[in-house]
This record gives C-alpha cells, sequence and structure tokens, in this order.
C-alpha cells in the first residue's frame, strides 16, 4: 500500500472514532433522560416534593419566597451551569398585572451518580401599592447543559400559582 | 448492573474524547457554519425543479462518462498513440 | 470493474443515500408530528415541519445524485475524488438545513404546566467540525490522486 493511502487511513481512524464517540454521546443522552425522567423522585420541585415558604401578605418590605428544588443525576454526564429565572407576576385590584419580581441564581453542576437540593430565594420585591391582592403567578425557567455540554435544555414552567 | 457499570465507564472515555476535541473541532464548526451561511443563499428555496434537474443531470452525467471511460482498461486514444504508464519507479511504488 | 458493474454500484450506493437522506428523516419527522411522551406532545408547526421537508429532499435529490456519481466511478480516480468531495460539501449544508430549519431546537408542550426545550446546536457544530475533517481528507484523496495518476490507472489495469 502506497504512505499516502496508509495516512489516509490513519485519518478515516480518526475521523470514524469522533463520529462513533458523538453518536454514542447522543444516545447515552437519550437513555439518561430517560433514566432521570421515568422516576419522579429524581427530581422534586413543589408541591409534589418539597414546600414553597413565602410571605407575600405581610408589609411589601418583608416579602420573600423561598423554593426547593431537588434533582437527583442518575444519568451518565453531569447536569453543568444550572441556572433558575424566577418571574413573579402579580394581578391587584382586578385586573392590573405587574412584574413585581424578575432575577436569577445559578446553582453550578450536579456529577453524574450525585444529587443536589437548592433553594431558590427571592428577595427584594418591587411591589406597587394596591388594596386587593388577587394573584401571584410565577413563570420559572431552568437552564442547564447535559451530555457533555453538547445539548442545553430550557424547562419553563409557566403561571405557576404561588398565591392563593 | 454490570450494563450500568459498563454503560458508565464507556461514558467517562467518551467524555474524555470529546472533552479533548472539543475544543478544537468546536471553532472549525464555527467557520464551516460561516461560509455555509454564505452559501446557502444562492440556493433556491421555492421549488424542487432545480435539484431534481441536478440530480437528474448527475445521473446522465455519470452513466455517460462510465460508458466511455470504465477505467478497468487502457482507453483506446492512448493505446493507439501508445502511451505507456508502466515504469520501473512505478513499479517500486506499487 | 466494467461499465455496467459500475453503474449498478452507483445506483446501489443513489439509492442507501436516498434512504438515509430522504426516506428516513421524512419519515422520522412524521413521526415526531403525531409523537407525545407520557402524553405530553412534541411541538413541531406545520410550517417547520414544511421547511425541514423541504430542504430534506432538497439536498437529499443533490446528495444521492452525487453519490451516483462518486460511486459509480473507477477506484482512486480523479473524477471519483472530485465528486466525493462535492458530496462531502452538500452534506454539509444537508447538515447545516437541520439547524436553519429549527429541528435543532425540540420543544416539548406539557399542558398545565409549561414546556421543555432542547438546543442541539452545539452537538451540530462539533459534528461540523468533525465534517470540515472529512473534506480535509477528501481534498487530500483529490491532490494524491491527481499526483499519482499514472501509477493509480497502471495498477487499475495491471488488475485486469
Amino acid at each position: 500500500m502506497r504512505a499516502a493511502r496508509v495516512f489516509r487511513w490513519i485519518m478515516r481512524i480518526f475521523i470514524l472514532l469522533l463520529t462513533l464517540s458523538l453518536s454514542v454521546v447522543t444516545i447515552l443522552g437519550g437513555l439518561s433522560a430517560v433514566n432521570i425522567l421515568s422516576d419522579s423522585n429524581n427530581i422534586q420541585v413543589p408541591p409534589s416534593g418539597y414546600s414553597i415558604s413565602y410571605n407575600v401578605t405581610g408589609a411589601p418590605n418583608t416579602w420573600y419566597i423561598n423554593i426547593p428544588i431537588g434533582i437527583n443525576n442518575v444519568g451518565y454526564f453531569d447536569l453543568n451551569n444550572l441556572e433558575i429565572e424566577f418571574i413573579l407576576e402579580m394581578t391587584y385590584d382586578g385586573s392590573s398585572t405587574v412584574i413585581i419580581y424578575s432575577g436569577s441564581q445559578n446553582f453550578g453542576n450536579i456529577e453524574s451518580g450525585n444529587s443536589g437540593i437548592f433553594e431558590y430565594n427571592a428577595t427584594s420585591f418591587t411591589v406597587p401599592a394596591f388594596s386587593t391582592l388577587n394573584s401571584i403567578l410565577a413563570n420559572i425557567t431552568v437552564y442547564g447543559y447535559y451530555s457533555l455540554d453538547l445539548i442545553q435544555f430550557e424547562i419553563h414552567v409557566v403561571d405557576f400559582g404561588i398565591y392563593p | 448492573m454490570i450494563l450500568q457499570e459498563f454503560l458508565q465507564g464507556l461514558a467517562d472515555i467518551i467524555g474524555a474524547i470529546i472533552g479533548f476535541l472539543k475544543p478544537i473541532v468546536t471553532p472549525i464548526g464555527e467557520f464551516m457554519v460561516k461560509w455555509i451561511d454564505y452559501v446557502l443563499v444562492i440556493f433556491p428555496r421555492e421549488n424542487y425543479v432545480a435539484y431534481i434537474v441536478i440530480c437528474v443531470l448527475f445521473i446522465v452525467t455519470g452513466i455517460f462518462v462510465n460508458c466511455y471511460w470504465p477505467g478497468d482498461k487502457k482507453p483506446k486514444y492512448l493505446k493507439e498513440k501508445g502511451i505507456e504508464f508502466k515504469t520501473p519507479e512505478n513499479e517500486k511504488i506499487l | 470493474m466494467g461499465a455496467p458493474k459500475n453503474m449498478i454500484k452507483g445506483f446501489i450506493f443513489m439509492g442507501i443515500y436516498t434512504v438515509i437522506t430522504i426516506v428516513v428523516p421524512l419519515l422520522t419527522f412524521g413521526y415526531i408530528r403525531q409523537l407525545s411522551i407520557e402524553g405530553y406532545a412534541i411541538q413541531l408547526t406545520q410550517q417547520g415541519y414544511e421547511i425541514i421537508s423541504f430542504w430534506i429532499v432538497a439536498f437529499g435529490l443533490l446528495i444521492s445524485g452525487c453519490a451516483f456519481f462518486t460511486y459509480s466511478s473507477p477506484k482512486q480516480s480523479i473524477r471519483k475524488g472530485v465528486f466525493a468531495l462535492i458530496q462531502v460539501l452538500i452534506n454539509c449544508l444537508y447538515m447545516w438545513s437541520y439547524k436553519f430549519s429549527g429541528a435543532t431546537d425540540i420543544q416539548i408542550d406539557i399542558s398545565g404546566f409549561g414546556f421543555v426545550v432542547l438546543l442541539v446546536q452545539d452537538l451540530v457544530l462539533v459534528y461540523m467540525g468533525v465534517y470540515f475533517l472529512t473534506i480535509a481528507i477528501k481534498i487530500y484523496d483529490l491532490v494524491d490522486f491527481t499526483v499519482n495518476r499514472k501509477t493509480i490507472r497502471e495498477a487499475r489495469w495491471e488488475d485486469k
């Protein structure tokens, strides 16, 4: 075999190795998702596993919301750069609506096989003057990276009832 | 359990390979995406006609070229001219 | 290999590429449109489906036609090198068409709760990097086939 062909074969094997690696990552990523999502105990957000503690009825400067989130990473890869974005929308005096809180918090990584409980603390609300508080709804978005940071995911919880 | 351990081991190995190569391969991928975005502008987005024509053209040309130059024997015009490629150097390489 | 055998090989590979690049992706996306995971629907709009389908068929046709020319060409011939290179380049466009069609942003709607989005753009970027290496190999092949043309032809004719 000519030397040129030998070099070509080496390169081809290298490319094959890379392609196979990517395919395995994709398959294991899918399997991990099945492992994590098939058991509801692996991801516990209120109200199933934990309870939200909040105070949104007293004086506005005393308002706070605490949401504990538990994640058990039973997948094959680390869950990286977990970030939670939290937006609170308040309806008051009949139909007036205003965003009273918007913020995000980064919870870092959860290694494969480990679990973590995070607590999102929302304070510093901007509350308008009102006479009747109708409802407070939360829009929660969880951002993170999986499968060696090759897959990004976003979990959007829309209009989650905080109050009443 | 054994399967789980095997898959975890496999994930670790693949993780090491991809982790090492990703910083090299991803910027190359970004470069690829840049030129592809430029090239894609010229492709028609309305109908399949151009694509069908090119596909058929490839096939017809392929058939035509193969009929005349199948590549397994010396073309007639080379035979007639008596052109010979075989050299001692080529022998060595082969 | 004579002309008929070359062409049979070309048609076989053209068929394989048609299945891989057109039939399987179309069936997959058609299936995904009706798919639900644990009762939650995966969102793929009619417009999104039509855009993806268009590019799959368009580039699939080009890839399949190119595959015929490539695989019906004699081993290590310059024309095989040229068309193999063109085929890889079209493959890159085909891959990226998934991205700009929105097929790499997978959205799963969970009624009464919200939705989950999976973004696989980084994965596609790594794949594109691998494709660059494949392009490099094809260019290398083309140069090799051109430089060593005489040797390669002689060897091919010697086999007969």
